[in-house]
């Protein structure tokens, strides 16, 4: 009688793994098979995640510009020493948190109440979740297009609809005002991302038993505390750490930023993302660009550390 | 007592609200999109002259001509680039998490949390950091301006994210069947291919075109690694003709848009139906 796979099967066709079972090597084997299957997928990680994150850190010492085409040469701590005077960089950040809290804010509002809606409804109008679903798959550089069609200063909708109203300043340039140009970004990118929120939240409600409201239906509950005493008590932890891959995700965002503004008007949008990426392919300074990139990395460290954490507390309880 | 069952005061005025909030949010999400069609069929000519309604007036096709005549942009090219490297990832990286996931669920062997979390995390990393390095690998490799490039790129990229997903899938089969074709002296790869596989195809079709969906979309990595038209994908190809060839052409630009839009809806609509069960919960349990 064999064993249960995991307790150590050969796996090799029979007549080879009977001959292999006593063997040293049948032993090895038995140890390594499990393991093998991994190797592709560590394989891929490794060549585009891992190595270059290392080689990131050691190049973030170095003075390496565009003129340098051999590699650049060791400049110690110099490229780090910088950071803490460079105002774009700090402006970055702002950026980006700005960007990041404000979208996941909004959209993670307007989704679950989205969810709730619909999870309250009759199930008929569940052929609906697949619509509301569009706006999540479509390319950040699509919907950053229609922005750019949407807000232009002659003939988007926008303007002509406000002017048709005789609403504020006619021809407004709102993508290349800085003060109106974030608010432009977030609002697209909280049109592309309600469908995440609207997804996970809708899971998430249909996993909460149903004898529970009943229960409370019974007792003569009202919607609003079926809500507040059984709903978002459930759906607490998925909360946290739907915010917490949303808040990631955003901060990364890229497509729909550039393609809609492109970082301007004067840094107005620059998150450091964007910053990143003009520092080491539109200035070419790959050794400054790397120890913001370092930088990032430890503060984006902090975040997943944190939501292992969660999870794996999750998984416990 | 006011409080029959079903017939309360407020009954009327929250449906009444709740089917507000749902046409609210079927017009939020619809209208952009309906402007972008209603933009692909109206003349660059009545855009400019404010000569444009709700409706488009006389629809056209002109910009989806354009679009494909030589001498404007190659969206062709682009095209065929982000179908090639769609498809490619996909396949790549369903296989690759298939097997990992398999490993990952069915045997034991040491190290096997932390190499778990660890490619749980591989996904967290700004992937900005990581394009220097990746860009000098890319150029010592004869990898810029491919294909296979950016599928390898592409692959890493949803790779963790799909060993994650396809683990909670295959863990939700029971082991039992596996353990029946091991009686059998069904060796583990075969066990995998007649027994796990055929039960897990609603996992492996999801992970694929997420995977699909991650190479389709990305901007970020080919504007980096691609310089020339012939290895450009859409996300690129569009945001470079904004500046030149699409400058001021709107028409133009949403027809671009709806021609890159097309193949994401259709691969959500053949997955919506597992979607909601699978992924949510699988990704967010672990």
């Amino acid at each position: 009688m064999r064993a249960h796979p995991a307790a150590g099967d050969a796996s090799l066709p029979r007549r080879l793994s009977r001959l292999a079972r006593a063997s040293l090597l049948g032993r090895w084997w038995r140890k390594v098979r499990g393991p093998l299957w991994l190797v592709p997928a560590l394989a891929l990680v490794s060549f585009s995640v891992v190595y270059p994150l290392l080689r990131s850190v050691y190049i973030s010492f170095f003075n390496w510009q565009i003129s340098d085409f051999q590699g650049g040469t060791f400049a110690g701590l110099k490229n780090f020493a910088k950071i803490p005077k460079d105002h774009l960089f700090i402006q970055a950040i702002g950026n980006t948190l700005v960007f990041a809290l404000s979208s996941v804010a909004i959209a993670f509002t307007l989704g679950l109440a989205l969810a709730l809606v619909i999870a309250s409804l009759p199930p008929r109008f569940e052929v609906l979740r697949a619509i509301f679903l569009i706006p999540w798959v479509l390319p950040g550089a699509v919907v950053g297009l229609f922005a750019v069609f949407f807000f232009d200063q002659e003939v988007g909708l926008l303007n002509l609809t406000l002017a048709k109203l005789h609403i504020g300043t006619p021809h407004f340039a709102w993508l290349s005002n800085a003060t109106t140009a974030m608010p432009s970004v977030v609002s697209m990118n909280v049109w592309a991302q309600i469908p995440f929120f609207l997804l996970i939240f809708t899971a998430a409600l249909t996993a909460i038993p149903h004898e529970l409201r009943e229960a409370m239906r019974i007792d003569g509950a009202t919607p609003l505390q079926e809500l507040r005493y059984l709903t978002l008590p459930y759906l607490r932890n998925v909360m946290v750490i739907v915010s917490l891959v949303a808040f990631i995700g955003n901060i990364n965002n890229f497509g729909l930023i550039w393609t809609m503004t492109q970082g301007g008007p004067a840094s107005a949008t620059t998150t450091l993302a964007v910053y990143i990426y003009q520092l080491a392919f539109q200035v070419f300074d790959f050794g400054y660009s790397s120890a913001l990139g370092v930088v990032w990395l430890l503060a984006v460290m902090v975040i997943a550390a944190l939501y292992i954490r969660l999870l794996r507390r999750d998984a416990l309880s | 007592m006011r409080r029959k069952r079903g017939r309360v005061w407020y009954e009327v005025p929250l449906s009444v609200a709740k089917y507000l909030g749902l046409a609210l949010g079927l017009v939020w999400t619809l209208f952009p999109m309906y402007w972008m069609l209603a933009g692909s069929v109206t003349s660059n000519f009545q855009i400019f002259d404010y000569n444009f309604t709700l409706w488009p007036q006389s629809p056209t096709f002109a910009n989806y001509t354009f679009l494909f005549e030589p001498g404007s942009l190659p969206l062709g090219t682009y095209l065929r680039n982000s179908i090639i490297t769609g498809l490619g990832t996909a396949i790549v990286t369903t296989a690759v998490s298939l097997l990992a996931a398999y490993s990952l669920s069915r045997y034991r062997f040491r190290f096997k949390n932390s190499l778990q979390l660890g490619l749980l995390a591989a996904q967290m990393f700004p992937l900005v950091v990581l394009l220097v390095p990746l860009y000098l690998v890319f150029a010592t490799a004869h990898l810029l301006n491919s294909n296979v490039g950016l599928i390898l790129a592409f692959c890493s990229f949803a790779v963790p994210i799909g060993v994650f997903f396809m683990k909670g899938f295959i863990d939700s089969i029971p082991v039992a069947l596996d353990e029946s074709a091991w009686l059998d002296g069904c060796g583990g790869l075969r066990t995998l291919w007649h027994i796990v596989l055929p039960l897990a195809w609603p996992g492996v079709i999801a992970v694929g075109i997420f995977a699909f969906l991650g190479a389709w979309n990305d901007l970020l990595f080919p504007l980096v690694m691609v310089s020339q038209d012939q290895a450009r994908t859409l996300p690129p190809g569009l945001a470079v003709s904004i500046q030149v060839e699409l400058r001021n052409n709107f028409g133009g630009m949403m027809a671009a848009c709806v021609v890159a839009s097309v193949p994401p809806i259709i691969a959500l609509m053949a997955v919506q139906r597992y979607i909601v069960g699978g992924l949510a919960s699988g990704a967010l349990k672990g």
